[in-house]
């Protein structure tokens, strides 16, 4: 019990800091629940974490799957929680998805509708994602830290039109900056 | 650009092939029919109680209604294009062949 009390204290963030813009992406790297799928995609995360201890974030992922050849274009709203040990920054993260999914012909017959998620062919799914990750400090400016990290992360959606489950993980490269 | 790098699968159209010289065996009866309802019905049947999003217009549970969208049936279901219907689990393809043969002679 006093290791884990020791360990918790560890990961509590030991000054308060200011609000602070977050800006981050990477690639990212999942299969699914459907037989022989696989998924490359780029991220893009904006967040505002206030007491260097909790985040709001919009998380959107733009990719390509291999099962019937698809463009899946997730975008996510959460929060996260982060501790810090040093110049790491564990994190865990919950967040609402609503995801697209459609075939790469459909993009291509109607590149409009396909933009605005509004073409024929597009799966419109909601869900609920998860992450957790590190993030790495590697240099700090006068109002900014710059950081690299990696994550676990998944999604799970219970509308049955396209994979139940999403499972992978991602890179990053970033920054925060004090407001 | 991972979408770019990899998701540009050029498909084959209804125009790429060819109805062959002495025409087809196939028709609607002896194979369009039953290929529509085994594998398209559940989501693009006039009487489907779940259409999981596919727009109303797209209903092929008539011979008119698959002739009316063959390019588009083609493109997504025939010969070797895979994406409908959607998942893992796909229709053989010597039936995906005989929809692609079916379609390019006019789906008779």
């Amino acid at each position: 019990m006093r290791w884990l009390l020791v360990f918790l204290a560890l990961l509590v963030p030991t000054t308060a800091g200011a609000t602070e813009i977050q800006v981050a992406s990477g690639p990212n790297a999942q299969g699914s629940s459907w037989r022989g799928d696989g998924a490359l995609s780029q991220s893009l995360k904006l967040g505002l974490r206030f007491g260097d201890l909790v985040s709001i974030d919009a998380l959107t992922r733009l990719g390509y799957a291999t099962v019937d050849d698809r463009v899946v274009t997730y975008i996510s709203l959460g929060s996260t929680l982060y501790g810090r040990i040093g110049i790491a920054r564990p994190y865990v993260r919950l967040a609402l998805v609503h995801q697209h999914e459609e075939p790469t012909s459909a993009v291509k017959n109607d590149p409009f509708g396909a933009t605005f998620g509004v073409g024929d062919g597009i799966r419109h799914r909601g869900g609920f994602g998860s992450a957790l990750g590190c993030d790495f400090v590697i240099a700090k400016g006068q109002r900014a830290d710059f950081l690299i990290g990696l994550d676990v992360n998944g999604s799970w959606f219970p509308d049955p039109r396209g994979p139940s489950f999403y499972y992978g993980g991602g890179l990053w490269a970033g920054m925060n900056y004090g407001l | 650009m991972i979408l770019f790098a990899v998701g540009c699968k050029e498909e084959t159209t209804i125009d790429d092939r060819k109805c062959p010289p002495t025409g087809t065996k196939l028709n609607y009866d002896n194979f369009g029919r039953d290929f529509m309802n085994d594998n398209c019905q559940t989501c693009h049947g006039k009487h489907s109680s779940d259409r999981n999003g596919a727009p109303s217009s797209y209903d092929f549970g008539t011979l008119e209604g698959v002739r009316d969208h063959k390019d588009r049936i083609f493109v997504r279901a025939a010969a070797d294009n895979t994406t409908m219907p959607p998942g893992p689990d796909d229709p053989p393809e010597a039936d995906r062949e005989k929809l692609a043969e079916w379609l390019v002679c006019g789906a008779p």
